[in-house]
């Protein structure tokens, strides 16, 4: 058995490998419009999580640049009601992200 | 041949969510699985948007049903309000009617139109003033400015906030401080 520091190295290694370079081994979405929204987002430094609990209707959600409590999320249907809008909708959140780096200081109130 | 009728149309509105500060991937099942499956829900810094793109016969009654199916998601949360503030800067009265902020500089300050625009209500920051949209909205329409079906969705966004907020009135903050403030405004 390793260390644990070690085993905690290793698995920021795995994360760097399979978030960091932007073409995660996530699964697609079905939709062409809602995937191309989530690689768009993933261009800007979103990461894309599949759901786990099995639901019917969540794909997943995709989580802002900022890493924590604070940052933005946005939920992802597997099968919305219009595709279009939805991915639509999902980069609307995108552009309005207040955490983006290139956020510009006089768009805060 | 489509059995909807031709009337209706796709209606893009957001509502603000209270009673939640995060969502789980439970809660948003289950907002899907209650009629929200034409919202997008996010959340920023604890608050929770769902962003509708949904079809209807009119802007109230999309906005009206898709409230509806957020209470039927029974998540513990109700709608704020539509994001759709009533204090507005010039460049915002701009974009709700597709002008430029120039063009409406000049209405603010008589070069052009009828003149007698309202006046400001308050600062936003020291250099931009904050107009209340309900009052600049009635003067446009009133002086021929631009069509009613222009600023109806706006108008009817603004009365069903009003309404959201008068509902609301029972749980304020500081409801005994609110009342001794308005007994010693009404006694100056």
């Amino acid at each position: 058995m390793p260390p644990i520091t070690t085993a905690v190295a290793m698995l920021d290694t795995f994360q760097a490998v399979s978030y960091g370079t932007g073409m995660a081994s996530r699964p697609r979405h079905t939709d062409a419009h809602v995937e191309a929204a989530l690689a768009a987002a993933e261009e800007r430094g979103w990461r894309v999580e599949k759901a786990t609990g099995g639901h019917a209707h969540v794909w997943g959600r995709m989580l802002c640049p900022q890493a924590t409590r604070e940052g933005c999320i946005a939920f992802i249907h597997s099968t919305p009601r219009n595709p279009q809008s939805h991915a639509r909708n999902l980069q609307k959140r995108v552009d309005g992200c207040p955490h983006q780096e290139n956020c510009e200081q006089g768009e805060f109130p | 041949m489509s059995d909807k009728p031709m009337c209706e149309r796709e209606y893009d509105f957001s509502l603000i969510l209270s009673g939640v500060t995060e969502l789980t991937e439970d809660k948003a099942e289950a907002l899907f699985a209650a009629g929200c499956d034409d919202a997008t829900p996010s959340v920023i810094y604890g608050r929770v948007w769902l962003e509708f793109s949904r079809v209807a016969t009119s802007y109230k009654n999309a906005v009206l049903s898709a409230i509806r199916d957020v209470r039927r998601a029974n998540i513990g949360a109700d709608v704020e309000r539509i994001d759709e503030c009533n204090l507005v800067t010039l460049s915002e009265i701009a974009r709700k009617i597709g002008k430029t902020p120039q063009y409406v500089h000049q209405l603010v300050t008589g070069a052009r139109g009828p003149g007698r625009f309202p006046p400001p209500e308050c600062h936003l920051t020291d250099t931009v003033l904050l107009w209340a949209w309900c009052t600049v909205s009635f003067w446009l329409t009133e002086s021929n400015i631009v069509r009613p079906e222009v600023v109806e969705d706006l108008d009817t966004a603004y009365l069903i906030n009003s309404a959201l907020e008068e509902l609301r009135d029972g749980r304020c903050p500081q409801p005994t401080a609110t009342e001794s403030l308005k007994k010693e405004l009404a006694a100056l």
